[in-house]
């Protein structure tokens, strides 16, 4: 819909033809020359209905993402020998791969003999996390992120998700990682 | 098509379209709560894309949802204000 205003006194100006009322020219009309004539006039009933329609595919993109979610299936991780227990010490870390061998992932054994792994990768924009013993945490150095050993939670920083967590089985003094849950 | 010229006054020989008394603050309040209500429906989209990420895929049908009433909601109201026909031929001079 185009509005008719006029807010010049310009003869030049597109619109000057209309029946118009001389208005006083405010300074920043003068420096700011907006050709009224030329902007279209949007009723609340039409942005409303663009609300509506954006609206729509909000819902779309996010449907979309409970389909994927829905159609997305276990995977099937293969299992593989880590280390041998006596081979990272209390309080020690291995940097492994996982279930590829461009994931990198790291086992740590932490005081008090548990043993627990976790996806490398940070849940912030993919940097390498390193277990820091003395520090009692697992830290990336890209943007200070900080994960709680024990349960991979974010404890600090950007990173909002948990890491990855290997599952591991031990078979007598041998480690093997079974899978690895989200 | 209204022609509104720089003194706020409409063309008479012009036809008029415009809510009946009363409904332009309705379409307003609903325009308000519906930009409201879509910044929520982004917020939802974050969330569900937070879950896919995390490996929480079974749970995303629920911001999807609530999503999906939002977006039925506006459909309503626009329902109910097309139910409301404008006021044709109506002039100010």
């Amino acid at each position: 819909m185009k509005n008719m205003m006029n807010w010049s006194n310009d003869p030049t100006e597109p619109g000057a033809g209309q029946p118009a009322r001389a208005l006083p020219r405010a300074p920043w009309r003068i420096e700011f020359p907006y050709h009224w004539d030329a902007d279209d006039l949007v009723a609340r009933r039409e942005l409303l209905h663009l609300a509506v329609y954006t609206s729509g595919a909000l819902f779309g993109v996010t449907a979309i993402l409970a389909v994927l979610g829905a159609l997305r299936r276990p995977e099937r991780l293969p299992v593989v020998p880590i280390a041998r227990v006596s081979a990272v010490p209390e309080g020690s870390a291995l940097y492994f791969t996982y279930p590829g061998p461009a994931d990198q992932a790291v086992l740590l054994h932490l005081p008090g003999g548990q043993f627990v792994a976790y996806s490398q990768k940070c849940t912030h924009l993919s940097c390498a996390v390193y277990y820091q013993p003395t520090e009692g945490r697992l830290y990336c150095p890209c943007h200070e992120g900080v994960f709680h050993p024990v349960t991979g939670d974010p404890i600090a920083g950007p990173p909002r998700r948990r890491l990855p967590r290997i599952v591991l089985r031990q078979e007598g003094d041998q480690l093997y990682a079974v899978g690895r849950e989200a | 098509m209204s022609a509104l010229h720089h003194d706020g006054g409409f063309n008479a020989s012009t036809p008029d379209e415009r809510p009946p008394v009363g409904h332009g603050p309705l379409t307003l309040a609903a325009l308000t709560i519906g930009l409201v209500l879509m910044s929520l429906q982004l917020w939802l989209l974050t969330v569900a894309l937070d879950l896919l990420l995390a490996g929480r895929g079974d749970a995303v049908w629920q911001p999807a949802l609530v999503s999906g009433l939002i977006f039925v909601g506006g459909l309503g109201m626009l329902w109910i204000l097309h139910r409301r026909p404008r006021v044709h031929g109506v002039t100010v001079e």
